[in-house]
């Protein structure tokens, strides 16, 4: 059991480990501005006054404080690169679980032996929770020791709390690439419907935000996690990662169905 | 017993006719040779009986076991190899790595052997491997886990004619250890070789199945004969010969060959070659619809 997955897990870690390095570029230089910023006198309610109330909201920035580095990196790092940007990596990802296989031919040698399409698929499909975890672990300690070099302290149980969450959010990113890359055999569409889903469902949900239409931004899987919110709040509403999660598994029973039926040609 | 059984199996994608009707029965001591042209359902059929493809009508037993059911298609590919025409193998690994990988998933007890049989640079890495490489790497893994039969779909495309020597010498061996062979070709002449029995198959469906030596003995020579002078065609009307053009002279010949020879030795031949039917002739002779 879990061959697959600690194979699938393996197979690229040195890309995954330089999509960290980048991360980790992008968080210092963050973290490093923060000092310079607060020292500027820059005023940010003043910034957020001016902006359309419905992008204010939608970045959270209605309840964040600038003048904390939590609230400065929720809007700079975390409701973006963090939700948004990867969040559209794993749909990216999972968009290439059945497909890439099939495009490649790869698939007919591992299907083969002696395992179901389903075990297959939620094997693989497994593999992105070492990758989340890994994201997380290299990510939340960077923010912490970044934070810390510059005489500022995160509370280590808050990180903790945004980290862990990011899990199920971006399982359901992958869910989502999962089930096009079971309908759609041509890897390359698969992925960008899949990121494309997420970036429209994103966007959206920050223009229905103050409108009549908010219920449209429900179908955005960022809707459901805030990390702003989280840092600035410190207030975790269960119910979020719990729908996230009922929806990963409905996701993926759908494609195990389609995938158990589908005609595999390659 | 048998180890793959189809019943009227039909698989159609659409309108579009992949096979029909198709009745195959191969034996568990036996080298089936699956012959057919490019496009004639080869692939297809390959695919709907280990269930890659899923069948419009019809049954499918492999090992004894229902393809249709999840459960039985996972017990028999404990027992199963496969070889498809095309695939491929994750670049960035090494050839050991993916030979793990695949022992993990079914099982290496011949692994070992196999490598000292087809040798490729086990260290490095996939992209770095020639054709014939990724070819042995894709052998080896198909009789790794010593299965009781091994699919595979023209098996030796991109092997030199050593290896191909090799890869024959090794089926025949498998053969006689109890695993039953699959083999898909559109060469007559490398089925031959090794095979026991084959079934032709065109447009879809299952021409015939035959032993090989029959097919051989029925398909017979094929001799082209330039002369100088022409021939007279009543004289070339004998048992065992059988003319299939003039000009130059092309003769399907099972018998009889001295007294072609005789007949001939009165021209003045300016060139003549005589070789092995191959699938395009013996689909010409027999199977022209």
């Amino acid at each position: 059991m879990f061959e697959i997955t600690i194979f699938d897990f393996k197979k690229n870690l040195k890309g995954k480990i330089g999509l960290s390095v980048i991360l980790i570029g992008l968080v210092s230089l963050i973290i490093g501005l923060f000092p310079s910023i607060q020292e500027s006198g820059f005023s940010f309610e003043e910034y957020i006054q001016n902006l359309p109330p419905a992008l204010a909201e939608a970045f959270g920035a209605t309840i964040a404080n600038y003048s904390t580095i939590e609230g400065f990196l929720g809007m700079e790092f975390y409701s973006w690169f963090w939700t948004v940007a990867l969040g559209a990596y794993f749909a990216y990802k999972g968009g290439s679980l059945i497909s890439g296989e099939i495009e490649t031919k790869r698939i007919d040698l591992v299907l083969s032996s002696p395992l179901t399409r389903s075990r297959y698929f939620v094997e693989k499909f497994l593999s992105y929770v070492p990758d989340a975890f890994l994201f997380n672990i290299i990510l939340g300690l960077s923010v912490y020791v970044g934070s810390f070099l510059i005489n500022e302290t995160i509370s280590p149980i808050l990180l903790a709390k945004v980290h862990f969450l990011s899990i199920p959010f971006w399982l359901a990113c992958s869910a989502i690439g999962g089930v096009f890359s079971v309908f759609i055999d041509e890897e390359r569409r698969a992925k960008l419907f899949a990121t494309g889903f997420i970036f429209i469902a994103y966007i959206i949900e920050t223009i229905t935000v103050q409108s009549d239409f908010s219920f449209l931004g429900k179908m955005s899987f960022t809707h459901y996690y805030k990390p702003i919110t989280i840092l600035s709040t410190g207030e975790i509403d269960l119910i979020n990662p719990l729908i996230l999660s009922m929806a990963t598994l409905v996701i993926v029973f759908i494609s195990l169905i389609a995938f158990e039926k589908k005609d595999i040609q390659t | 017993m048998e180890v793959i059984k189809t019943k009227n199996l039909d698989k159609f994608y659409g309108d579009i006719k992949g096979v029909k009707d198709l009745d195959l029965s191969i034996r568990s001591e036996e080298i089936f040779g699956f012959l057919g042209p490019n496009g004639a359902g080869k692939t297809t059929t390959i695919r709907t009986i280990l269930g890659f493809l899923k069948s419009t009508k019809g049954s499918v037993e492999l090992l004894g076991k229902d393809v249709s059911n999840r459960k039985e298609l996972v017990k028999a590919k404990e027992e199963i190899g496969f070889l498809p025409g095309e695939y491929s193998f994750y670049e960035n690994i090494t050839g050991r790595e993916a030979l793990d990988y695949f022992e993990k998933l079914k099982g290496g007890e011949k692994r070992d052997e196999l490598i000292k049989t087809f040798s490729i640079p086990l260290d490095e890495k996939i992209k770095n491997y020639s054709h014939g490489n990724k070819q042995k790497l894709g052998i080896i893994q198909a009789f790794m886990h010593n299965p009781k039969l091994v699919v595979l779909d023209e098996p030796t495309q991109g092997l030199d004619p050593l290896m191909q020597k090799k890869f024959n010498q090794m089926i025949l061996e498998e053969n006689k250890k109890g695993t039953a062979i699959f083999f898909s070709s559109h060469i007559l002449s490398e089925v031959r070789k090794v095979c026991d029995r084959v079934g032709i198959i065109k447009n879809g469906e299952l021409i015939t199945i035959e032993d090989i030596d029959d097919l051989m003995q029925k398909s017979g020579k094929i001799a082209i004969v330039e002369t100088k002078e022409d021939v007279d065609r009543q004289q070339l009307d004998l048992e065992g010969i059988n003319l299939l053009s003039q000009n130059p002279l092309k003769l399907v010949i099972t018998d009889g060959f001295n007294e072609l020879i005789n007949i001939l030795s009165k021209y003045t031949i300016e060139d003549i070659t005589i070789r092995e039917s191959n699938l395009e002739d013996v689909f010409m002779h027999f199977y022209e619809e």
